[in-house]
């Protein structure tokens, strides 16, 4: 069975700034895979590489077997909220919550249910007649995550999710991401809060200056090292890259 | 440079007709006097109803929570306003009246500069004079005040507008301060008039708290329409046909999105404001210069002028507020090609709508005349051209961070002359068809056919629009 997302020796660059140096990984179905690194490590433009929003300068990315700009099937099981989300201002939340489903290609009375439950959820259901423009950052988050989840994606792309989430909203996106893994799907976040990604993911790739520093299971990696926690494992190997350099 | 290029040749068919209808060089040159102050004194309460000082997001963060004294920012605000102000208004005024008045130029540049350089000043003054109130009068004393003076500022234009020689004797600011050359009492007073506007702001200026300030500099062109959406209501049925609900078609699904931002992020709101100014200013200067056959006249700078100027200004807002949201759409089962049609089917849609009503206004109020074929043709033909090259130049600008930058002018004057190059053909026709002794019979047939396949250009560019094209 191929891999949900194959990402194979990626490069891109921006002027003379190379962003992302040959980044290779695989996200399989049942995995919550953490693309972990320091600010500025390549994270944002690899999964923007991943998602078709940029262009790899070098590699191949498969996202089911296929490469991105095959056709556009896969973007109807893929669900994505970038670092920052850029939201149309101009929206209320509900219609928002119902473009975007439409954009994912769900019609009908299915839009109307999927909207709902994702409001009530998220409890977007009190603002749901406000704009977008209105809402302070918390809840634009939460609506962005919401609006990636309404075509229940199979593989889920999350960049720095939990910035200005509160706990709440971060239980229910957790609730969500099983709800992925128990059908078969998976689930790709970027991040650099350690404590998280420990809690959620069960596999884990750091980068660091656009290079994949290592990529393995979560369990496999804190036994390697003695059981420390995803925080000293991190620390250490970034210390380690440092001295090497 | 552009900017001044196409100012020069509309100061060339300015003078073209003023040879043709056999007009003194001079009457321009008054047309214009009271039609530049008036214009910038009126930008100057504008932007004092706006909140009057010109402020960036950095610049709240972290200059107006610091210990720089509020007058010093006054002060530096003052000084960049001014250069600001001088960039825009001094060399086109410099070019339009040296063209206009060859070889007399030299006397009527040292009047115009003296005049503008009075007019800026002033306009600034009254700006941060309207920004400083907000303190002492509440936002709604401000706009109270604000309406006065852009009544007292653009009434001396009903001379030029509507012939009415007695609204020139009033002591109006426009013109006070284009006496400002004319010595004796007529200096003094537009001195008086300045020094006054200088003494109200240090007074009021002694009183600057900066949560009274409304920043300025970006959200001028964004904002303030923003705040209508929560006090403006469309009409039910308007409201409900725009309407995003899940049994949408996927056009007509992205043409509601489209039509609902325009209404709801200010871009119809700033359009309709430029284009009630344009139309203002448009009719009078034509007036003034005693144009023959006055609503054809007007009709045609509507149609191939103002008509691709609102696609364009729309697509200015897009660059704004909308570019930045087009990954939902690259995400989307949607091709990206889709978007764009629909946006120049929205842009088209406005430009018409738009289009009619100024038009409708002209056969109110300038006088009823027939609309021939080619009216209409050349009509529809503005909407769809102009909405179309506002698609192409605001989908391949790469990197747009201000509303002042230098892109900013290609923004707005490129679909305006490519859709007038597209509309050549029609324009000439129109022209010259209802003077023509013996027009040929199978010019209807040869202009209908260049329409359709014109427009059939179009369309199909528009559905090859790809993602590396807007990103």
């Amino acid at each position: 069975m191929s891999s949900l997302i194959e990402a194979i020796e990626i490069w891109k660059s921006f002027g003379k700034v190379e962003a992302v140096r040959g980044v290779s990984f695989r996200l399989e179905a049942g995995q919550v895979h953490g693309l972990l690194g320091p600010n500025g490590s390549g994270k944002t433009t690899s999964l923007k590489c991943i998602v078709g929003l940029l262009k790899p300068d070098k590699g191949t990315v498969t996202i089911f077997g296929e490469k991105p700009s095959a056709n556009n099937g896969y973007r109807r099981k893929l669900g994505y909220v970038p670092e920052n989300p850029s939201l149309p201002d101009y929206l209320t939340v509900e219609e928002f919550l119902i473009f975007s489903a439409r954009l994912k290609g769900l019609v009908g009375d299915s839009v109307r249910s999927r909207v709902s439950e994702l409001m009530e959820a998220y409890a977007l259901h009190q603002v749901s007649d406000r704009l977008v423009y209105e809402l302070s950052k918390g809840v634009r988050q939460r609506l962005a995550i919401a609006a990636s989840l309404v075509s229940s994606p199979t593989v889920l792309i999350l960049d720095e999710p939990f910035n200005g989430l509160d706990p709440e909203a971060q239980k229910i996106t957790r609730l969500y991401i099983n709800e992925i893994i128990e059908d078969g799907g998976g689930v790709l976040i970027s991040t650099h809060l350690l404590d998280s990604a420990e809690k959620i993911c069960n596999h884990v790739t750091i980068i660091v200056d656009g290079k994949v520093l290592c990529s393995s299971s979560l369990s496999e990696l804190k036994s390697k090292n003695g059981g420390a926690s995803l925080e000293e494992i991190f620390l250490s190997l970034i210390r380690v890259k440092k001295a090497a350099n | 440079m552009l900017y001044l290029f196409v100012l020069m040749l509309v100061s060339l068919t300015l003078r073209f007709y003023g040879i043709v209808t056999g007009m003194d060089l001079d009457d321009f040159v008054r047309a214009l006097k009271p039609l530049a102050t008036s214009g910038v004194l009126a930008v100057g309460v504008f932007l004092g109803l706006k909140g009057g000082v010109t402020a960036l997001g950095y610049e709240i963060d972290y200059i107006f929570t610091s210990n720089v004294r509020p007058r010093t920012y006054l002060w530096s605000d003052f000084l960049f306003q001014f250069i600001f102000l001088n960039v825009f208004t001094l060399p086109s005024m410099l070019l339009i009246v040296t063209v206009l008045t060859y070889p007399r130029h030299l006397i009527h540049l040292f009047n115009f500069v003296m005049i503008v350089e009075a007019a800026v000043v002033s306009s600034i003054l009254i700006s941060h004079m309207l920004g400083l109130l907000r303190n002492w009068l509440g936002k709604r004393g401000v706009m109270a005040v604000g309406g006065v003076m852009l009544m007292l500022v653009l009434l001396p234009l009903l001379d030029v507008f509507a012939s009415l020689p007695w609204v020139s004797s009033f002591p109006y600011p426009t013109n006070l301060l284009l006496g400002v050359t004319g010595g004796g009492l007529k200096t003094s007073a537009a001195f008086l008039l300045i020094g006054g506007l200088l003494a109200v702001n240090l007074f009021l200026s002694r009183k600057v708290e900066y949560a009274g300030l409304a920043p300025i500099l970006t959200n001028v062109f964004t904002d303030p329409p923003r705040k209508l959406i929560t006090s403006f209501k469309l009409p039910q049925p308007v409201a409900r046909f725009l309407l995003i609900n899940a049994a949408d078609r996927p056009t007509a699904l992205l043409v509601k999105a489209h039509l609902t931002r325009f209404l709801r992020d200010g871009s119809l709101w700033i359009t309709a404001f430029v284009l009630l100014l344009l139309v203002y200013v448009g009719t009078a200067l034509p007036r003034a210069l005693a144009f023959t056959a006055q609503p054809e006249a007007i009709f045609l700078t509507i149609v191939s002028l103002y008509t691709p100027m609102i696609p364009a200004l729309l697509s200015f807002n897009w660059l704004l507020t909308e570019k930045h949201n087009l990954w939902l759409v690259q995400l989307s089962v949607y091709r990206v090609s889709s978007y764009f049609y629909t946006l120049l089917i929205a842009y088209t849609i406005v430009s018409l709508i738009f289009s009619s009503l100024m038009v409708a206004a002209v056969q109110v109020f300038g006088g009823l005349f027939a609309l021939t074929y080619l009216d209409v043709l050349l009509f529809l033909c503005s909407a769809v051209f102009g909405s179309f090259l506002a698609l192409v130049i605001s989908s391949s600008i790469k990197r747009f961070s201000s509303p002042f930058s230098f892109t900013s002018i290609f923004i707005v004057v490129l679909p305006l002359l490519g859709s007038q190059l597209l509309s050549l053909p029609l324009l000439v026709s129109r022209l010259f068809e209802p003077i023509a002794t013996n027009p040929p019979a199978f010019l209807p047939y040869l202009v209908m056919g260049y329409v359709l396949f014109a427009l059939a250009l179009v369309t199909y560019s528009t559905r090859d629009f790809s993602i590396e094209q807007a990103s």
